[in-house]
């Protein structure tokens, strides 16, 4: 009678009670209490919302209506502009690309890393902040020596819409890679033992273990990515030469409505760039809280 | 069959993590390997599953020489201290994992799955993930992942290490129980002599990268082969020239042939069973020095049946048997 005890109910949940009550109350995390505010730190609370409406709603607000102020036709005729729908399409796609490329080599890199140990590592540890550290417009200046007219390599991408491909690479290069590095730090790596030892190969414990346990931070890195590269400027004045319809972006397209004064268009193209990349950041949001509360 | 291994050796830049490893471990039983940390068992273990190679010497895993093998390919199951769960898989999705990288079919995977929930009774949380089982319950899904794809041999690193006492007692039971069941060779490392004695049919006391016994955990208690095991498996205590577990001393109120006086310094009561510190009025040996004080250890029913409280004088020596059994005595620095 080998199985006695083992289906016995009895013995087998004793210690380790399964309360259904208990177990339900886990799922819902949210207390009764409706808040949890004391005095102090309704204050806190308080400031902390002012400082935000003073720095970012109320200009986001005001944005957002003088985009709309000489009415929806000059809204819509902004957006249909070819030369603005160019510079947008230009911005989306590279910044799409972009992030696209970094999150193979983000991943790459961060990988490097966390598990290897070289000798220089550390300087590249140190490199990989740079493009967070140098302003933007040098790093026009920086590429533009590798990959202007007088590229030693050949290669000119001045003036052409690769440009703006390789300026937003080069300032969103850090996004992936720092959001990855820790999470791929804390990963255990018993894990991977375990899956070993169930018989994975090296690219499946990959693919099933590691990649979906480094989604989240794949995924906030890409968004950072994304958001950086719709907005950055810099970079691309030195590079792309702003030639319309060819290598001109976006936000070189409200710098230039707010040169004639046009207000109103200028904020259409912002309002559109902020809503591209808050929608991104909410797609992701959602996506990997879905993915966590499976 | 079971498993084999031949002078297996292993060094970690200047540190000798194994020497010379010879052991034999039969099919079919349950095996703890015993030592302090650092004593080699977790990378014997280690060696055995593939996660490190060995320097020199070969194992084999039933009849089959995996010395140079890779992990994947042994046909193990590895269960760790610290559960190694995949957090984003349900406990279902855990115990398939194996099955599916084998690619068995899905029909069949489910039915295994199943039998498996069953058998380490966690059949109503087939669909939680791991953030929301108890540690107890995460264990028993890491051997029902292990179990999934018929190992030749189980290997356990720690099992219960990291569960608090009341679960790792119950755990420990229960991991018996299983044993019983599924009848795989099974090996598992613990630094608990407790543990190892109370759960394995056969314990491996390791010691500075040695082997220093090998035995039924009856051998291993009552014919330790060397001081470091007598001292490792259980509490000792002076008296005189003689090392002798506190239980093997005998207490009384008079005095008897071979019985040395003393008064009892501490008294403490831990549930059924009362702990006493004796200083002796001399020392009973030759060995000279100062005498430290005698361990001594009653059930309550033999204390309260002498009536012992702190500072009482009372007589001591050693128990001429223990259960009918010989009292097994080492002299002091009797090395190996």
């Amino acid at each position: 009678m080998p199985t006695r005890a083992l289906n016995n109910p009895a013995s087998a949940t004793a210690g380790i009670p399964f309360s259904p009550g208990r177990t339900r109350s886990k799922r819902r995390p949210r207390s009764r209490r409706r808040t949890t505010l004391t005095r102090p730190a309704g204050l806190a609370l308080g400031i902390s919302v002012l400082w935000f409406s003073l720095l970012v709603m109320i200009p986001l607000a005001l944005l957002l209506i003088s985009s709309v102020e000489d009415g929806w036709s000059t809204f819509w005729d902004t957006l249909t502009n070819v030369q603005t729908a160019h510079a947008i399409r230009l911005t989306l796609v590279s910044a799409l690309a972009a992030t696209a490329v970094n999150l193979v080599m983000g991943l790459l890199i961060a990988w490097v890393l966390v598990r290897d140990r070289f000798p220089g590592r550390w300087l590249i540890e140190l490199m990989i902040d740079i493009p967070f550290a140098l302003p933007s417009l040098v790093a026009g200046l920086v590429l533009l020596s590798l990959y202007g007219p007088e590229s030693p390599l050949g290669i000119n991408v001045l003036g052409t819409p690769a440009s703006v491909f390789l300026a937003l690479l080069f300032v969103t290069l850090p996004f992936v890679v720092r959001t990855v590095q820790p999470v791929l730090g804390e990963l255990d790596r018993d894990v991977e033992r375990a899956a070993h030892s169930l018989g994975a190969s090296r690219a499946t414990t990959v693919r099933r273990i590691i990649l979906p346990a480094l989604t989240p931070a794949l995924a906030a890195g890409a968004t950072l990515c994304f958001a950086r590269g719709v907005g950055e400027f810099g970079a691309l004045v030195i590079l792309s030469g702003n030639r319309p319809n060819i290598s001109e972006g976006a936000p070189m397209r409200i710098q230039s409505y707010i040169e004639v004064d046009n207000t109103a268009a200028a904020a259409t193209v912002a309002v559109l760039l902020l809503a591209t990349a808050l929608t991104a950041t909410l797609l992701v949001e959602v996506l990997t809280s879905q993915e966590r509360h499976r | 069959m079971g498993i084999e291994i031949h002078h297996v050796r292993k060094t970690f830049g200047s540190f000798t993590a194994l020497e010379d490893i010879r052991l034999s471990v039969p099919s079919g039983g349950l095996t703890a390997l015993l030592g302090p940390s650092g004593s080699g068992k977790t990378t014997l273990l280690r060696i055995l599953g593939g996660q490190e190679e060995p320097d020199a010497g070969s194992v084999y895993l039933a009849g089959r020489d995996v010395t140079r093998l890779p992990a994947q390919q042994r046909n193990i199951g590895f269960v760790f201290q610290h559960y190694a769960a995949f957090t984003h898989m349900t406990v279902a999705k855990n115990v398939a994992f194996g099955l599916e990288v084998r690619k068995t079919p899905k029909a069949q995977v489910r039915r295994r799955v199943q039998e498996l929930l069953e058998l380490v009774q966690l059949e109503r949380f087939g669909d939680r993930l791991p953030a929301q089982l108890s540690g107890g319950q995460r264990q028993r899904m890491a051997l029902a992942r292990a179990l999934a794809v018929d190992p030749s041999v189980l290997l356990l690193d720690e099992p219960f290490g990291a569960l608090d006492a009341k679960v790792r007692k119950e755990l420990r039971d229960w991991l018996r129980q299983l044993h019983e069941e599924v009848h795989v060779t099974s090996v598992f490392v613990t630094h608990d002599q407790e543990e190892a004695l109370e759960v394995a049919d056969t314990v491996v006391v390791m010691n500075q990268g040695r082997i220093e016994q090998v035995g039924t955990p009856e051998e291993i208690y009552d014919h330790p082969a060397s001081d470091f095991v007598f001292g490792f498996i259980g509490e000792v205590t002076r008296f005189g020239e003689l090392r002798l577990r506190p239980h093997d001393v005998e207490v009384t109120l008079d005095p008897e042939s071979g019985s040395h006086p003393g008064r009892i310094t501490r008294l403490t009561r831990i549930g059924f069973e009362v702990r006493l510190e004796v200083v002796l009025d001399s020392d009973p040996g030759s060995l000279g020095g100062a005498h430290p004080p005698v361990n001594v250890q009653l059930s309550r029913t033999e204390s309260q049946a002498l009536d012992l409280q702190q500072w009482d004088a009372i007589w001591v020596r050693p128990r001429a048997a223990a259960g009918g059994r010989e009292v097994e005595v080492l002299r002091v620095g009797a090395g190996r």
